[in-house]
Formats: C-alpha cells, structure tokens, sequence
C-alpha cells in the first residue's frame, strides 16, 4: 500500500475528526459517569427511583447529552470515513456501516432513559401500580437503556477496531498511537462479549482488582489507562498535528 | 476507468435526473400522506389523553385499523429508505461529503423510528387475551399499554431530531444547488429548526412541548410538501444540474 499524497480534504477531515473525538468523549463521559453512575443504585430500585426524581434535570442533561453524542458521532463517522478510504475503500465503508448501526442503537437506547422519566412522573394513569412496583418498572428500563448502550458498544468496538487498524496501515499518524486504539478498540468488543456471556464476570472481575495491592493498582492503571483513553489522545493529536506522510516508506 | 468514474458514468447515462426527482416527489408525497394518516386517523382517533381505560377499550374495539397504522408506518420507512439514496444522488454535485452526511442522519432517524415503531406493535400485547397476563389486574395491563404508546411517542422525537439535522443539511444544499430554488432551501432548513425545536423542548421541557407540538408542525408541512410537489411537478432545473455534475467531475481527479 502506497499512499503518495494527502488530499486537503483529508487534511480538513482529521481535524474535524480530532474535535468530535474529543467532544463525544467529553458526552459519554458526563453522562455515564457524573450523572447515571450517581443517580443509579444497582440493586436499590427505590433508591435510584428516588435520585432519578430528585435530579430529573441532571437525567434529562444526560438524555440530552447522549443524543448530541450521537449526532456527533454521524458527522466524527463520516470524517474517518473520508481520511481513510483513500487507504482501503471497503474496509472504511464497512467500519462507517458498524459506527452507523453504533448511532442508531445509542439513540434508540436512549428512548429507554425517558420512560424511566415517564415511569417515575407520578402522571394519573400509573396509579394502577403500587409505588414499589412503579420503582421496579423504572429499575427495568434503566437495564434496558443499559443493555442497549452494551450491543452500540459492541458495533462501536468493530467499526472501531476497523479505523484504527486503516490508521495503522496508513501511517498517518505515529503507529503507537494507532496501535493503542486498535488494541483498546479490540479489547472492547471482547470485553463486550464477555459481559454478554458471562453476566457474573464483570462484578467478580471488580471485586478481584479491588483485592489488588495499591502498586499492583498503580501499574494496572500506567498499562491500560492509554488504552483506555485512546480516543483522547488520537484527537489531541490530529487536532495538533493533523496527518502525515510516513517520512521512510 | 476506476470505480469512482464507472458510477458517474453510469449516473449520467441511465440515471435521468428529472426520472429521479419525480420519482422523489412521489415518496415523498407517499411519507407524508402515511404521516398525516397514522398521527390524525390512527393515534389521534385511539389514544384519549389522561384516560388508560378508554385507550384500551378503542384500541381493542379497532384493533385491525391501529395493526394497520402501524404497517403502514413500515411502508413509509420502505419509502423513507429509498428517498435518501434519492436525496444523496440528487445533492451529490452540490458536494460529496456534505450529500453523505445529509443521509447518515436521515438512515439515523429512519432507524430510530423502525425500533420505536415495536412500541406500538407491543402496546397491543397486554391488551391480549393471553394467559400469563391474568397476573396482571386489567388497570395495571393499560396503563403498561399506554406506557408502550409513550414510548413510541418519545422514540418518534428522537428519530426527528436526526431527521431535524438532515432537513437542516440538505436545506443548505438545495439552497446552494442553483438547480432546486433557494426559497425551497430556506423552508427546509426552518423545518430543520422546527424539529429540533419539538424534541429538545420534549426532553427538557416536556410540557411546553405539548402546548406547542400543534404550531411546530405547521413549518414542516409547508416546506416538505412544497418539496415534494416541487420535485414531482418541476423536479430540478436539468440544464444547471449537467452544468454542476461536469464542474463536479473535474474535481474528481483529485478526490476518491
């Protein structure tokens, strides 16, 4: 594979890319980890109903911010499409296909998050249930917007794989960097998979590494943390430097 | 001749522009008479607001007119498909990337709205005469049926708000076209806007939504009939669309 020139286009789609990549993460991230994991006791469905209804603001600014995720993620899908097709046609348009199924899972996914609201809003017709009942029927779709989040994952981790293994071919940006993302983006889908399988791991997997000595902890997270923050640093990247030739082809 | 120019070529050789954009018109026409049909005949008809009882008994009652609502909300996906690949190809020569992107947050949408389009076949299960349903007491079964329209409801604004996005795209690309008039492009945008409008207020103002989801619609309708009519009766301006195609194609050496 001999790629000999760098379009402006494609100069113009790395820096688009670097930003959505930043900005999504920024998404994901408040809402996965400052508003649901606050709000959402795993196995107290009336505590977590009763968070969900204290902070339904914060909820819907979650709601909202996975929505604009996924819109940026359609425009971040179609900017790594146009830096990299030019390495390998197909393969850029099957990983834009995976992405693609990734938005539209996250979207439909996050209907589920307004029924928990719908659920919990105390409207007339709902008094056929029992509050008890009410807090477990919004315990149920908050697992549904959680188990749709893990099947976009899934497509996110494939489409993914998919870029970074054309970034690694193309040597458009420094190989460790491309290599980091392809690793992480791989171990999501089997990470994925496995908690598809095997429910119990995930939770026994925790409690091991909670187990762990303090310097055990410390390399653990010197070893994975690039790994697992590969979309940051990628868009860092190709917002300060962009793209490049190899120099020794 | 590469991959790229055997498509181009075989655009300006079998695609007619103006085939394309009456058959456009046609879907289009197709889309909205599904939507006016399924939202004013079918929900409107069946769903009594503030009253799960009275829901359940009229779905039961036309259970055959709400199961036909809901194919025909499938149809008008079928439909739906077949108008992006239209849309792509007629906003192609305005620019490339802009045309895909335009269609990526339509496939969203019209994704969106096939998996909220379940609620409405689930909304007729609890409804059913099953046995497993005798745990449930009859109230608590309508109000899970009307939780299921809900649903459908809050999955349809989100598909909107994909498809808000898309109107907003391709609006700027009919305005930019000089094949398709810029008044048509404005329109599309300010349904964009509209849409937009509804399913943000429907997630952080629920109850303004509601008041304002009648005035809302009234944007979109105009600009999307208007471009359907536009596109069925004129369809685009065939002399300007070659004149871009050719200025398209001579970009194309250094474009893939």
């Amino acid at each position: 594979m001999t790629l000999r020139t760098i379009e402006p286009a494609q100069q113009t789609a790395a820096k688009v890319a670097g930003f959505l990549y930043l900005l999504t993460t920024v998404m994901a991230v408040y809402a996965e980890f400052f508003v649901r994991s606050r709000l959402i006791v795993s196995d107290d469905a009336a505590r977590t109903a009763s968070n969900i209804a204290a902070n339904a603001h914060l909820f819907r600014a979650s709601i909202v911010c996975d929505l604009l995720m996924a819109a940026g993620v359609v425009i971040l899908n179609l900017a790594l499409y146009q830096l990299l097709a030019p390495v390998h046609r197909s393969l850029a348009l099957f990983a834009a296909s995976w992405r693609m199924f990734e938005v539209s899972t996250h979207a439909a996914a996050a209907v589920s998050s307004f029924v928990v609201l719908r659920v919990l809003s105390g409207a007339d017709y709902l008094r056929a249930f029992e509050p008890g009942q009410l807090q477990a029927l919004a315990r149920l779709f908050v697992s549904a917007h959680g188990s749709g989040y893990i099947v976009a994952l899934l497509f996110f981790g494939l489409g993914s794989t998919t870029y970074f293994y054309l970034l690694v071919r193309s040597r458009y940006v420094p190989r460790v960097i491309a290599l980091l993302g392809f690793v992480g983006s791989a171990l999501t889908v089997l990470f994925v998979l496995a908690r598809m399988m095997f429910p119990a791991w995930e939770p026994a997997a925790i409690a091991a590494v909670r187990e762990l000595p303090t310097v055990a902890l410390v390399l653990l997270a010197i070893f994975f943390a690039p790994i697992l923050a590969f979309e940051v640093i990628l868009g860092v990247w190709l917002l300060a430097k962009g793209v490049r030739l190899p120099e020794h082809p | 001749m590469n991959a790229h120019e055997a498509l181009e070529h075989t655009m300006n050789r079998e695609m007619s522009p103006r085939v394309l954009s009456r058959t456009g018109g046609v879907l289009y026409l197709i889309i909205i008479a599904i939507g006016v049909f399924g939202e004013m005949f079918v929900r409107r008809r069946l769903v009594v607001p503030g009253d799960a009882a009275g829901t359940a008994a009229k779905i039961q009652s036309m259970e055959s007119l709400w199961r036909f609502g809901i194919a025909a909300e499938y149809l008008l996906l079928i439909c739906g498909i077949s108008l992006a690949a239209i849309f792509l190809i007629l906003l192609r020569p305005v620019s490339r990337d802009l045309a895909w992107l335009a269609v990526f947050f339509n496939v969203v949408s019209l994704t969106v709205e096939a998996v909220a389009g379940l609620n409405l076949i689930a909304a007729l299960f609890p409804l059913g005469n099953a046995n497993y349903l005798s745990a449930f007491e009859p109230e608590q079964l309508h109000t899970l049926a009307r939780l299921a329209i809900r649903t459908h409801g809050h999955g349809f604004s989100v598909a909107l708000l994909f498809f808000g996005c898309f109107c907003v795209v391709a609006g700027y690309l009919i305005f930019r076209s000089g094949y398709l008039p810029k008044a048509l492009g404005v329109l599309m945008q300010l349904a964009g806007v509209s849409y937009l409008t509804h399913s943000f207020a429907l997630i952080l103002a629920p109850t303004l939504a509601d008041r304002i989801f009648a005035v809302i619609f009234i944007v979109p309708f105009v600009a999307e009939t208007s471009l359907a009519f536009w596109l069925l009766v004129k369809g685009v301006d065939v002399q300007r669309w070659s004149e871009r195609v050719r200025a398209a194609q001579q970009q194309l050496p250094t474009r893939f």
